[in-house]
C-alpha cells in the first residue's frame, strides 16, 4: 500500500507537466512574435516534462506487472491465501481482479479437498480405534502378519498368550513366537486350495498352542502381484492338554491296576474253592489277600473319584461371571415366554460353564415344570456351595418326583434333537434334582463347578482404555515397500529403532561405575510404540550412591535380588533384534553397555543414532541440546523424566520429531543420518563440547 | 429294644453280606430289592433306618428318599449306600433327605459304627 501514494504523486506531476506544456504553448501562439525566445524555452520546458512524466508512467507500469507477477507466483507456490492489490492503471486492474477471483476460487477448493481428506482420516482413525476396541474384547488371540512375516496387529489376549511379551511387537517378526515351518507349510497348502483355516499346533516354551492360519489377499494396483499376508489364531491348549493327558493316565491305572488286582483276587477265590484239602490257616491267608485286593480298588476309585476333573471334558467350558450366566438365563427364560426374577448375587462368583448350554437346559426343564407342577413364574438364585456354584430356579408349589425330572433330563433339548439336559450336566460334572425348600417353595437345582481362582483373575475381561489407546496395529507394513539390503540405504521412516537410556550409578564406567536400570521403547514407522516398551532394574554388583540415587531415585534396595546385567543384557538383545539403537548422546551409554557385553558375551552390533548429534545437526548454532531444551523446541511434552523409560520415551518422541527435519533437509536415509551424525560428533569434539 | 434295619439294593451279592452283618451286630433286618418294594417294606416293617441303594431300576433311592421324606417319615433314619461318588451326587443325596451317605466300596465294620451311632440317639 506504501506505493499508492507515490504513484498518485507521479501521475499527477506528469498530467500537470503536461498541462504546463500545452498552457506554455498557447501562451507561445497568444504572445508571437513578441518575446520569441521565451516562448522557445517554456516549450523546450514543457516537452522535457512531458517526457519525463510519460517515461515515469511506463515505468511504474512495468513494475506494477512485475509486482503482480511476484504476487501471483506467491499465491501460486506458497500462500494461497495471498491476494494482489488493485493497481490504479486501468489495463491492469481487472487482470488482478481476476487473478484474485482465481485464487478466491483455488483456495476454497483446496480448502473442501482438506475438509475432505480430514473428515476420511476422521473415518479412517474411527475404524481403527473400533478395530482395536474389538481386538482387545476378543479373548482368542489374534496376530496379522504381512508375507514377510513382520506383525501388523495383535491383540491383548496375543500379549497375553506369548511369555516374553518383548517378542510380540508391530514390524517384529511373528516367527520369534510361532515356527517358521509352520507357516511356511500352512502358506503353501493354503495357497494350493485348501480349506482354511490350516490348523496346527506347536509348542511355545513349555506351552501347547493350536494355531489357525488363513492368508488375507491386500488389493495392488494393476499389474502388481497382490501382496498376501495371514492372520494367525493362536489358542493356548495346554489345560486342555494336560487334562487330557491325566485323563488318560487315569484310564490307564484304572485299567490296568484293576486287571492287576483283580488277577490275584480271582486267583484267591480260586484257590480255596478248588483245593478243598487246604488248611484253615492257607484259607484265612487267601480270604486276606482278596480283602486287600478289594481294598486297593477301592482307593484307587476313591482317589478318581476325588478328582472329578480327570475324567470330565470340559473343552467347552470357560470361566464365566455368575452375573453372566444369570442373564443370558434370563434372556432365554423370558423369550421362551417363562416369567423370572433374580436374586442379587451375594459377592463375587465365578462359574467354569458353558453358559448358553446351561441356559438351554434351563429352558427346557422350566417348559417341563410349568406343564407338570405349574411352576410359573421363576426366582434365579446363584450361591456357593462348597467347591459349587449351586443355581436354583426357584418357585411357588411342590417339585416333581426325581424320576420325573430324570425322564426330561433324557430328552432331547430341541427338535434337532441334538443334546440332552443330562448330557449339559454330565459336561459340567453337575448334578440337576428338584426338591422342596419348604412346605411353599419348591427348587430345580444345579449344581455347577466353580471356576478356579487363577483363572478367574485372567478371564476378568481387560477395559479398553479409551483415552490412551494402545497401538496394536501398523497396516503401513503391509504395503511396505521391499527393504534395500543395505541398512545404511534404508529409509527411516520406514525402519524399527529401540530408543533407550540407562540409569548408572555414576558417569565413569571405568572407575567402576555400572548399569542401574534400562528402559526402551520401540518405534516403528516413525511411531513411537508406547505399549512396547522393555523397563528392568539392573543388580550394579556394587554401592548406588546417594548422589545418583537423587538423579534417578534407584535406591540399594531396589536393586537388590534384582537380575544382573549379564541376565538382562540377552533380554534387551532379544528386545533390540532387528532394529537400529537410539539414544540421547547414546555413546555414553554404549559404553556402559560394551562393558556389559564382555561379561556376558552378549554383542550389540547394530548401528545407533544419537539424538543429540542429530539435533546439532540440524541447529549447528544452538549452545543448548540437553533433553528438555530439545524437547521444549520440539513441543514434546517431559513426563517421568529420569528413569530410564520415562528418558526413553520423551527421546522416542523427540527421535521421531527429529527425522521429520532430516527429512526436510534431504536426509531420509539411515546412512546419510550416521553421516551427518558423525560430521557433527567431530565438529563438536574439535570444539571440544562433546562430553562423551 | 432292637433297632429294626430295612436294607435296600437290587445286588444280591452285597445283601447276603449286609444282612449278615446287620444281623450280626444286633439289629431286626429286613430287604427290599427294588424302590417300590422298599416303600411297601418301609409301610410294613417300619424300620428305624434304611440303607438305601441309590442306583435301582424303578424308582431310585433319591425319589424313595423324597417320597418318604414327603409322606411323613421325618424320623426315619436314612443311610444312602451309593456307587456314585462324586460331590455333586453326594450333595443331591443329602439334599433330598438323607441322613448320611456312604460310597461304595464301604468297610463293613464302619458302615456298622455308623448305623450304631446313628441308632444311639433313640434310645
Amino acid at each position: 500500500m506504501r506505493s499508492l501514494p507515490g504513484r498518485a504523486t507521479l501521475a499527477v506531476a506528469a498530467v500537470t507537466a503536461y498541462v504546463v506544456a500545452v498552457g506554455a504553448g498557447l501562451t507561445a501562439l497568444l504572445l508571437s512574435g513578441t518575446d520569441e525566445v521565451a516562448v522557445g524555452v517554456l516549450a523546450v520546458i514543457a516537452s522535457v516534462g512531458l517526457v519525463a512524466g510519460l517515461t515515469a508512467l511506463l515505468g511504474r507500469t512495468a513494475r506494477t506487472v512485475r509486482r503482480l507477477t511476484g504476487d501471483t507466483g506467491v499465491i501460486a507456490d506458497a500462500n494461497i491465501s495471498h491476494r494482489l492489490d488493485a493497481p490504479t492503471s486501468g489495463e491492469l486492474e481487472p487482470l488482478a481482479a481476476a487473478v484474485n477471483r482465481l485464487a478466491e476460487a483455488r483456495e476454497s477448493a483446496v480448502a473442501g479437498a482438506a475438509e475432505q481428506a480430514e473428515a476420511g482420516r476422521r473415518d479412517v482413525e474411527a475404524e481403527r480405534t473400533r478395530l482395536a476396541a474389538l481386538m482387545a474384547q476378543l479373548t482368542v488371540a489374534v496376530v496379522v502378519c504381512n508375507r514377510e512375516g513382520r506383525i501388523l496387529l495383535y491383540n491383548q489376549a496375543a500379549r497375553s498368550l506369548v511369555d516374553d511379551a518383548t517378542l510380540l511387537g508391530l514390524g517384529r517378526s511373528v516367527f520369534g513366537v510361532v515356527d517358521r515351518g509352520l507357516v511356511a507349510h500352512a502358506y503353501d497348502r493354503l495357497r494350493s486350495g485348501a480349506e482354511p483355516p490350516y490348523t496346527a499346533t506347536t509348542l511355545h516354551r513349555d506351552r501347547q498352542i493350536r494355531v489357525q492360519v488363513t492368508l488375507v489377499r491386500e488389493p495392488a494396483p494393476v499389474g502388481e502381484e497382490p501382496g498376501s499376508g495371514f492372520v494367525l489364531v493362536l489358542e493356548d491348549l495346554t489345560r486342555q492338554v494336560r487334562a487330557g493327558d491325566r485323563r488318560e493316565r487315569v484310564l490307564r491305572q484304572l485299567t490296568e491296576g484293576t486287571r492287576a488286582s483283580l488277577g490275584s483276587i480271582r486267583a484267591a477265590a480260586e484257590s480255596v474253592l478248588e483245593f478243598a484239602e487246604s488248611t484253615a490257616d492257607e484259607r484265612r491267608r487267601f480270604l486276606e489277600i482278596i480283602r486287600q485286593e478289594a481294598d486297593v480298588l477301592g482307593r484307587r476309585i476313591e482317589d478318581l473319584a476325588a478328582e472329578p476333573a480327570a475324567l470330565a471334558d470340559d473343552r467347552l467350558l470357560t470361566e464365566i461371571a455368575g452375573e453372566d450366566v444369570l442373564t443370558i438365563i434370563r434372556n432365554e427364560l423370558e423369550r421362551s415366554g417363562t416369567e423370572c426374577a433374580q436374586q442379587p448375587l451375594a459377592g463375587d462368583l465365578w462359574l467354569r460353564a458353558d453358559g448358553h448350554a446351561v441356559a438351554r437346559a434351563l429352558v427346557h426343564l422350566a417348559t417341563r415344570l410349568e406343564e407338570s407342577v405349574g411352576a410359573g413364574r421363576l426366582t434365579l438364585v446363584l450361591t456357593t456351595a462348597g467347591r459349587h456354584g449351586q443355581l436354583d430356579a426357584r418357585w411357588s408349589g411342590r417339585a416333581p418326583l426325581t424320576s420325573v425330572v430324570d425322564g426330561w433330563l433324557d430328552a432331547p433339548l430341541d427338535e434337532a434333537g441334538s443334546s440332552t439336559a443330562r448330557e449339559v450336566a454330565d459336561r459340567h460334572g453337575a448334578e440337576i434334582w428338584c426338591g422342596e425348600l419348604d412346605a411353599d417353595t419348591a427348587y430345580l437345582r444345579m449344581l455347577l463347578p466353580l471356576a478356579e481362582g487363577a483363572e478367574r483373575a485372567a478371564a476378568a475381561p481387560s477395559h479398553v482404555e479409551t483415552t490412551s489407546r494402545p497401538e496394536f496395529y501398523d497396516f503401513d507394513l503391509f504395503t511396505a515397500r521391499p527393504q534395500p539390503a543395505d541398512l545404511a540405504d534404508q529409509r527411516l521412516d520406514e525402519m524399527a529403532f529401540t530408543v533407550f537410556d540407562t540409569e548408572t550409578t555414576g558417569l565413569d564406567p571405568d572407575g567402576g561405575d555400572r548399569i542401574v536400570s534400562i528402559g526402551a521403547v520401540r518405534v516403528v514407522n516413525g511411531r513411537v510404540l508406547r505399549q512396547e516398551t522393555f523397563e528392568r532394574l539392573v543388580q550394579p554388583g556394587r554401592t548406588v550412591p546417594a548422589a545418583s540415587t537423587v538423579f534417578h531415585g534407584i535406591t540399594a534396595e531396589m536393586v537388590e535380588g534384582q537380575p544382573t546385567i549379564d541376565e538382562v543384557l540377552p533380554a534387551f538383545a532379544r528386545f533390540c533384534e532387528d532394529t537400529v539403537l537410539v539414544g540421547h548422546n547414546v555413546s555414553f551409554d554404549l559404553q556402559f553397555l560394551k562393558m556389559a557385553e564382555t561379561s556376558s558375551g552378549i554383542e550389540l552390533d547394530q548401528p545407533a543414532l544419537d539424538t543429540l548429534l542429530l539435533h546439532a545437526a540440524l541447529h549447528p548454532d544452538h549452545e543448548d541440546h540437553t533433553l528438555e531444551a530439545i524437547a521444549n523446541r520440539l513441543g514434546v511434552s517431559v513426563v517421568g523424566r529420569h528413569t530410564a523409560l520415562g528418558d526413553a520415551l520423551v527421546t522416542a518422541e523427540i527421535f521421531v520429531g527429529l527425522c521429520t527435519l532430516l527429512r526436510r533437509r534431504g536426509i531420509v536415509t539411515l546412512g546419510a543420518a550416521l553421516t551427518a551424525s558423525r560430521s557433527t560428533f567431530r565438529a563438536r569434539v574439535d570444539e571440544k563440547l562433546y562430553r562423551g | 429294644m432292637t433297632h429294626r434295619v430295612l436294607i435296600v439294593d437290587d445286588e444280591p451279592n452285597v445283601v447276603i453280606s449286609l444282612e449278615f452283618i446287620m444281623r450280626k451286630s444286633g439289629f431286626e433286618t429286613a430287604v427290599a430289592r427294588n424302590g417300590d418294594e422298599a416303600l411297601e417294606a418301609v409301610e410294613r416293617f417300619r424300620p428305624d433306618l434304611v440303607l438305601l441303594d441309590a442306583m435301582m431300576p424303578r424308582r431310585d433311592g433319591y425319589e424313595v428318599c423324597q417320597t418318604l421324606r414327603g409322606s411323613g417319615w421325618d424320623d426315619l433314619k436314612i443311610v444312602m449306600l451309593t456307587a456314585k461318588g462324586r460331590d455333586t451326587e453326594v450333595a443331591k443325596g443329602l439334599a433330598v433327605g438323607a441322613d448320611s451317605y456312604v460310597t461304595k466300596p464301604f468297610s463293613t465294620r464302619d458302615l456298622v459304627t455308623l448305623v450304631t451311632s446313628m441308632l444311639s440317639g433313640d434310645e
